[in-house]
């Protein structure tokens, strides 16, 4: 997704005064110049003039390139499949993890992601479910990061060393 | 005292457990989204109940072989292990995709442990001594280091100045998202306790930088780019290259343990402004070949490793930490019984040598460790694509939850992919976010601490003497920068690139 | 291999209900301890140190999970709203300034208080070379002027190391709304500012000044505790120093989720106080120089009630 310098820039100005104008509902602590609103407001206008000087750039060379540019891989399903299949396995980990517990979903998501790529079903089946369970063996039973059981907590006692 | 130093370091089991513990380092480094940080958070369980020195021994030894091993997915994937490595993480990528993957490695590597020989030397020599000098410091110098740490910004960005800044502003809007550290006031929270905690910088490093690739790499048709082999011999030609860019290496090393010193600046800090004194300072490291390349890689590699020798100088004479892997190492010598201090010099010279002699020994075998390290990384991350992104992914995923255990974090690394996505379409650079993610905080609560010290009145930045003398080079530096902005070509006319 | 994963998760559901059912056999699974501080810490420390007992003690392993984020409110948040069934629990220390200062409202009745383990005085430190010499010395100056001496909190402000000099003060008849309070990212930076000349006064733990002290850069000047400890025999007290009996500091308990069962609070409180007793435990607290101080679940249920009363007096007289 490529822009345009001449409609970046006022998206950038135009967060950069957003932020200014939001730092000023900040409470100010009594007595004292400077209160939490100083900081958000000096880089809420770094980030206004940094915007208006792409834009001013943007000005001078306006007749080169289109305003807004597709990107290619939209215009193929697949590719725009794996792409999308990024963001949408990381939500689902944060939504499924606590239920399912972390080895039913990274074997799910591991599948998801291999077969999207043209891995065999059956084949991603099997690699995702070992490389699951090595990854839950290697950080959750020795390196004891407290990845979520799901199912098994119960006898998760068994499986922590 | 120097026999019964060499007879705690040749232990059998002292250096079986440095050799376990570089490999994991080296393992958990060179694993895409998992960082150096992880590697020594997560030490933490099973050292706290060993023996003294071999506890030390290995904190420091997997910090030391993470921090390098950063480096590895920097280059090949364009994914940076650790905070340290974003700086030139461009750089060395650019040298893999040239076929010069194996020099690239290489340089890093010998550069790295050099730094790490050169800060080891120093704190074996002066640690007592130049731990004074880091007490020096107080909020004002903070001040003007971190914003002469923001100047980097403009050395890294390359292309448009504008679009490097929005980049460096967009990482400082960020970092003031949570608690206010002076008042705790709530900033742009609504009301979530996550979004109290602030953006951690791991999460949105492993977004901005690793998420953001795998994007890339999944809208671009398959077989369109196949990962350049890192063929051909690597010890040898990082030896050539080590003489050839001596000067670099060791100014890079000298700068790191120096920035590591001081508490409150870690190996990103030293790696970023050893970067940027390359590219600007040398005349080798403007060059935009491959021997600049090498010039500011091995300059800034150097730096990083050398900084966390650094950081042992106030953490052993003082306990005070430099940086977060620091802070963990200290809590391990407290836990352990070797209490730092200046006292530990006098009543205990055999330990704290030995911790030094560990690093010296880490330092060393980084080398042949970090050859097979960069072999065998090289065949695995060329395995097909399909496993390779599946499995990053996954692991972006744990580095994330990990290192901040909250599910949030996870969110965050796919927020942080898709506007590293955007940016980098849109040729806005993204080390400059993660440099103002980390000054951020660092630049706000010094000037706020120190205007509380002098109750507003602006002229403390200017009255002692190390802050003004900071304070005068900073702004000369901005001042310079900004002008090489506006009269660009001339200068670029007067002065043809060598 | 479906049906193996099927047959798993049902062994497991059939197991997760019996064990729900036997409350009382307290732990049957492993526990969560979620620690408000991150990872190498004091905090990190005390919570490992007593879940090393613990699983020794129940054979169960109890992981600490580090979550250090907006001053522990993260943490706080994370295990007051998890299932009150005793497997996940967490560190009680001080929380009431969270809601006056409007970033959580963690009230005593948020949590289920299981036991006290640790307890450090807070304490007044100065540079060696300052002119400053003894706790009287900073009394009669803020007295003259408030404004006069920069005082570092040693941590964030509004929190355990600021409460109580800022309560002596009110009892001194110090305007306090005047004074130079100043955060800090924890002791060392705190103590570092005073050793670099940017401060006159620093609060914080005892412990945390020993190589300092060592070197001869800092100096203690009085304790927040009603005797002096045992490990600094020299440090006088408050009372002693200047006559009021204030008392204060930071405090590390074991607590859960609001709404813990009666039965299932005495089993783990006695499962506490057996790895609290436990050699390894008091062993390693000194090493580091904590005070060990055990109190139960109803005395730190009172204990928790005191503290939300000093923390909104004195915020309050702060914040007016």
């Amino acid at each position: 997704m490529r822009v345009h310098d001449i409609i970046l820039g006022p998206a950038v100005v135009l967060a950069g005064v957003g932020l200014c104008v939001w730092a000023t509902a900040l409470p100010q602590p009594q007595g004292f110049a400077y209160g939490p609103n100083l900081f958000p407001t000096l880089t809420g206008s770094g980030l206004a003039l940094a915007g208006l000087s792409i834009l001013f750039a943007g000005i001078k060379k306006r007749r080169m390139g289109p305003l807004f540019e597709r990107p290619d891989w939209s215009k193929r399903w697949r590719l725009a499949i794996n792409f999308w299949l990024i963001p949408v396995a990381i939500i689902a980990y944060v939504l499924l993890v606590e239920p399912l517990g972390f080895l039913i979903t990274a074997t799910l998501l591991l599948f998801a992601l291999m077969t999207a790529n043209r891995v065999h079903p059956r084949r991603s089946a099997v690699v995702a479910l070992i490389i699951a369970l090595a990854i839950n063996l290697l950080f959750a039973s020795i390196l004891h990061v407290p990845l979520p059981w799901g199912p098994l907590t119960a006898v998760s006692g068994w499986l922590i060393w | 005292m120097f026999y019964s130093v060499l007879s705690q370091l040749t232990d059998g089991y002292l250096l079986l457990v440095i050799l376990l513990s570089a490999a994991y380092g080296l393992i958990i480094g060179a694993i895409p989204g998992l960082t150096a940080l992880m590697a020594s958070a997560l030490l933490v369980p099973f050292v706290i109940f060993m023996q003294p020195i071999p506890a030390v021994a290995a904190i420091i030894t997997a910090s030391a072989m993470a921090i390098f091993a950063g480096d590895i997915p920097g280059a090949l994937l364009r994914m940076p292990g650790t905070p340290a490595s974003a700086a030139y993480t461009n750089e060395a990528n650019g040298m893999v995709h040239r076929g010069k993957g194996a020099v690239a490695l290489g340089a890093g590597l010998i550069a790295s442990s050099l730094g790490g020989l050169i800060s080891a030397l120093v704190l074996s020599l002066a640690a007592p001594s130049l731990a004074k000098i880091a007490l020096i410091f107080s909020s004002v110098e903070y001040f003007w280091l971190g914003v002469l740490g923001l100047s980097c910004a403009t050395f890294v960005s390359g292309g448009s100045l504008a679009k490097g800044l929005v980049s460096l502003f967009l990482g400082l809007s960020l970092a003031t998202v949570g608690m206010d550290p002076v008042s705790g006031i709530p900033r742009f929270s609504l009301g979530s306790p996550d979004l109290l905690g602030g953006f951690g910088l791991i999460p949105v490093l492993i977004g901005l930088f690793a998420v953001s690739e795998l994007l890339r790499n999944a809208a671009n048709p398959p077989r369109a780019e196949a990962l350049p082999s890192i063929s051909g011999p690597i010890l040898v030609p990082s030896l050539i290259n080590l003489w050839r860019h001596r000067l670099g290496t060791l100014r890079g090393g000298s700068i790191g343990t120096l920035v590591g010193a001081l508490p409150g600046a870690g190996s990103d800090i030293a790696a970023w402004i050893s970067y940027a004194v390359a590219r600007r300072g040398s005349r080798k490291g403007r060059r935009e070949d491959d021997i600049g390349a090498s010039e500011r890689i091995m300059s800034a590699s150097a730096a990083n490793n050398a900084s966390l020798g650094g950081a042992y100088i106030p953490a052993t004479v003082f306990g005070i930490p430099g940086d977060a892997i620091t802070a963990i190492v200290i809590s391990v010598m407290f836990i352990k019984g070797i209490n730092p201090g200046p006292t530990l010099f006098l009543n205990q010279p055999e330990v704290i040598y030995t911790i030094f002699g560990i690093f010296f020994i880490a330092n060393l075998a980084l080398i042949p460790l970090g050859i097979l390290c960069i072999r065998g990384f090289g065949y695995i991350l060329r395995l097909p694509r399909a496993y390779v992104s599946a499995v990053v992914l996954m692991f972006c995923i744990l580095g994330a939850f990990s290192v901040e255990n909250t599910l949030f974090s996870v969110g965050l690394i796919a927020l942080f992919g898709l506007l590293g996505y955007v940016m980098e379409s849109n040729e806005i650079p993204l080390a400059p976010a993660i440099l103002g993610l980390i000054l951020g905080p660092m630049i706000e609560e010094t000037f706020m601490t120190t205007m509380l010290k002098s109750q507003g009145d602006l002229s403390i930045f200017f009255d002692r003497e190390i802050g003004a003398v900071l304070g005068i080079v900073t702004i000369a530096v901005w001042a310079g920068v900004v002008l090489l902005q506006i009269w660009p070509k001339r200068k670029l006319k007067s002065k043809p690139t060598e | 291999m479906k049906t193996t994963m099927l047959m798993i998760a049902m062994m497991a559901g059939s197991a997760w209900v019996s064990s729900a059912q036997a409350q009382d056999a307290w732990p049957t699974r492993p526990v969560q301890m979620v620690v408000i501080a991150g990872a190498g810490g004091g905090s990190d420390y005390v919570f490992r140190l007593l879940s090393r007992e613990l699983e020794k003690n129940t054979g169960q392993a109890f992981s600490v999970v580090n979550q250090a984020q907006g001053g522990g409110v993260v943490g706080m948040t994370t295990y007051t709203n998890a299932e009150p069934d005793g497997y996940t629990l967490g560190q009680m220390s001080p929380f009431a300034q969270y809601r006056v200062l409007g970033q959580a409202d963690f009230t005593s009745e948020s949590f289920t208080p299981i036991a006290l383990v640790n307890m450090d005085p807070a304490a007044v430190h100065v540079a060696a070379d300052s002119n400053l010499e003894s706790l009287q010395d900073i009394v009669d100056a803020l007295k003259a002027d408030p404004t006069s001496l920069t005082i570092s909190c040693g941590g964030t402000c509004n929190a355990s190391w600021d409460i109580p000099f800022v309560s002596l003060m009110l009892d001194e008849g110090v305007d306090v709304t005047q004074l130079n309070l100043v955060p800090a990212k924890g002791a060392a930076a705190g103590l570092q500012e005073l050793t670099s000349g940017g401060m006159d006064v620093v609060l914080s733990s005892l412990p945390e000044t020993d190589s300092l002290r060592e070197a001869g850069l800092v100096e203690n000047v009085a304790v927040f505790a009603e005797q002096r400890l045992d490990r600094y025999p020299d440090v006088p007290t408050v009372e002693e120093a200047v006559g009021e009996p204030v008392t204060g500091g930071t405090w590390r308990g074991v607590a859960g989720p609001a709404g813990m069962s009666p039965a299932l609070v005495e089993a783990i409180e006695a499962q506490v106080k057996a790895a609290f007793d436990a050699e390894a435990f008091q062993q390693g607290m000194r090493d580091r120089g904590f005070g060990p101080v055990w109190m139960n679940a109803e005395e730190l249920g009172d204990f928790m009630a005191e503290h939300e009363q000093q923390t909104e007096r004195v915020l309050g007289e702060l914040r007016q």
